[in-house]
């Protein structure tokens, strides 16, 4: 376990529900973040009585939701300009494409990106730059969200005092899904029709 | 061929189930933890609980106090093992006004402790209260 993050669970375990929301807010808008690795030990906390089940959920959920949405905020209403003021002689095709298909498989790609960790911060700036509309967004996202921390939580609480272990696992499922993900996004955006 | 209509529709019945294989899971997990907050009220009622509640982690033991580590408070310990609030204050003589909220890391670096030997002394505690026996 890194020093970083025992001092991520350090400040979990002193703040409680407020460090909870800073860190998974932090985690869905700053990338390289271990935000699934937060999920999983807050379900073990929930198990082992430290945390409280219901609002460990509702913080959960709430956080992660305003951290994409703030991501998909800032892409939308700055995004453009940022790419316009890089690319001044016109936009390279591959913008197209990508608007293209995310407007295409919105609901997958943002549902699946939410269990990826980092690759879900891009998905959630390329959202905002397509742009999606926003209660699609937020409708998906939203969707995502439980399903993902329901299924961290529900891990960290049975494995307990064993997370240490499991987390390598986890972050190997992790690192193949996100390897997965960006390939396939990749070879979408790529492909011809 | 499954047409657009068709792939909507087992998209949103996949979706479904998902979700209502959530909501189960969520209802057991209430139920869990709040016979769980009722059986706390007494002390180690913990080491019964696996037998009324199988889906619950196994309760925590001597054999687990090895995975004490430095950067967990004294808050947690005391909530995990299912210790008295002041058992390790007092045990240890500690004078922190902000314990049980610091973590051993920090109690040992503010106190010029060393941290290892610090730990070993939190676990030794630990160990001495679960093996006595209790009324």
């Amino acid at each position: 376990m890194s020093a970083f993050f025992t001092l991520l669970l350090s400040f979990l375990l002193l703040y409680k529900y407020i460090a909870l929301f800073i860190l998974v807010f932090a985690s869905s808008v700053i990338l390289f973040l271990p935000s699934n690795a937060i999920a999983l030990v807050t379900g073990v906390f929930i198990g082992q009585g430290y945390f409280d089940f219901t609002i460990s959920l509702a913080i959960g959920i709430a956080a992660n939701t305003a951290g994409d949405f703030f991501d998909y905020f800032l892409a939308r209403r700055f995004g453009n300009r940022v790419i316009d003021f890089f690319w001044r002689q016109g936009r390279p095709e591959i913008f197209n494409r990508v608007e293209k298909y995310i407007n295409r498989y919105v609901g997958w790609t943002i549902i699946i990106s939410r269990f990826t960790g980092s690759p879900g911060i891009v998905v959630n700036i390329l959202c905002g730059l397509a742009p999606t509309r926003y209660r699609k967004f937020i409708a998906f996202d939203l969707l995502g969200n439980i399903i993902n921390i329901s299924l961290l939580y529900t891990i960290g609480y049975f494995i307990g005092s064993y997370w240490e272990k499991a987390s390598d696992t986890i972050n190997t499922i992790n690192l193949i899904l996100t390897l997965a993900f960006t390939a396939y996004l990749i070879y979408l955006v790529r492909r011809k029709k | 061929m499954t047409t657009k209509s068709d792939s909507k529709k087992y998209w949103w019945l996949f979706l479904g189930a998902l979700i209502l294989v959530i909501i189960f899971l969520f209802c057991l997990f209430k139920k869990n933890n709040s016979t769980l907050a009722s059986l706390n009220q007494k002390p180690f009622n913990r080491y019964k609980i696996n037998y009324h509640l199988p889906l619950h982690p196994r309760p925590l033991t001597i054999n687990d106090t090895g995975m004490i580590q430095y950067w967990m408070t004294f808050d947690y310990l005391n909530k995990i093992f299912n210790l008295p609030t002041n058992y390790l204050q007092t045990t240890l003589g500690i004078n922190d006004r902000r314990y049980p909220v610091i973590t051993i890391s920090h109690y040992s670096r503010e106190n010029h402790l060393g941290l290892d030997i610090l730990v070993l002394q939190i676990k030794a505690a630990i160990v001495n209260y679960l093996s006595t026996p209790k009324p």
